[in-house]
């Protein structure tokens, strides 16, 4: 790794957040615009948990498969308390990859 | 909204669940051989998962800078609609302020300061509280890659790859959170969810932009349908 790779990482990260930083400033108060790249930004971070859930790690699918939806459904059930849910989903996938590797 | 509430609130789950991440990338830079400082100033410059992670792997795989450059600018175009949606939001008094807060954006960020943006009234300006949120995550992050890269070897693998996996749970919880708010944001995660993998294969790296695209349209056809807009 050399410089050349970190300001490969520094701009290739900071252009896209001046050009969001830029349209954001013109659209905070036109609520279309605002919709739009709010439902642009939840299929992206939907897209993102797929790809960590089909990629990436060696851990299999169907572990990871099972803390989402344990984690989904206790947020549901709980009244939307985070910390609960990222526990449950936690605890399932330490269990579960533990049963598995024995 | 002060700075201070935000700097409480990043120090939450959300927070704990990024810097979990963030370890996991310390922990891959140095399983990868890649020098201390320069694991922490991926984490300093760029502050995003996905594009440090190909940065990180493509320079230890030796991948010529072209192909390399193209690859970290198709995993970071999705800070563009994070960031904006962020500016947006919390309405900055000042471009300086703007785009120092866009600086510090990402994924983790937007979750927070979006949804508790629509928890007061319109014309109130939260740049404050934004900018504590954001600031906050970026420093934990700089110090959990740190600490991650520090702690190689001394991590159990269940506990790494669980460490690693936080922040999906994390986003998986808020996305089910934001579709159950309005049929909107439903039908862009679900496009997010189903199309992903697919464009993926397609298109490389650009599939997540068109999903993105994707999601914006089917937005405004279901707030059109619904006479929202």
């Amino acid at each position: 790794m050399t410089p050349i790779h970190l300001l490969i990482s520094f701009i290739t990260a900071n252009l896209w957040r001046l050009c969001g930083a830029l349209i954001g400033e013109k659209i905070t108060k036109n609520e279309k615009a605002r919709a739009a790249i709010d439902g642009m930004a939840i299929a992206l971070i939907s897209g993102i948990v797929i790809q960590m859930t089909f990629k990436y790690t060696a851990t299999p699918i169907y572990i990871k498969m099972l803390s989402l939806i344990v984690a989904s459904v206790v947020y549901l059930k709980t009244s939307r308390q985070i910390s609960y849910s990222v526990f449950a989903g936690l605890i399932t996938f330490i269990s579960i990859s533990y049963l598995d590797d024995r | 909204m002060f700075f201070r509430q935000g700097v409480l609130d990043a120090l939450c789950i959300p927070g704990l669940t990024l810097f979990g991440a963030n370890v996991g990338i310390g922990v891959l830079a140095h399983s990868l051989n890649v020098s201390f400082s320069y694991s922490v100033m991926t984490t300093v410059l760029g502050f995003s998962l996905s594009g440090q992670a190909v940065i990180i792997t493509g320079a230890v795989a030796g991948t010529a800078l072209l192909p390399l450059l193209i690859s970290a600018t198709a995993a970071n175009i999705r800070l563009l609609p994070l960031s904006a949606g962020v500016c947006a939001a919390s309405k900055p008094l000042s471009s300086l302020k703007n785009i120092l807060l866009a600086a510090v954006t990402a994924a983790t960020a937007w979750s927070i300061i979006v949804p508790k943006s629509r928890t007061v009234p319109l014309d109130c300006n939260i740049e404050d509280y934004a900018l504590g949120v954001a600031s906050t995550l970026w420093f934990g992050s700089v110090l959990s890659t740190g600490l991650g890269w520090l702690c190689y070897g001394h991590i159990p693998l269940i506990i790494e790859s669980s460490l690693a996996f936080l922040t999906a749970i994390y986003f998986c919880c808020m996305m089910v959170g934001e579709s159950a708010r309005s049929s909107a944001n439903a039908t862009a995660a679900i496009i997010g969810t189903v199309f992903t993998i697919p464009l993926s294969y397609l298109m490389g790296a650009w599939g997540l932009v068109m999903v993105g695209i994707l999601g914006a349209a089917s937005t405004l056809f279901v707030m059109k349908r619904e006479g929202k807009i």
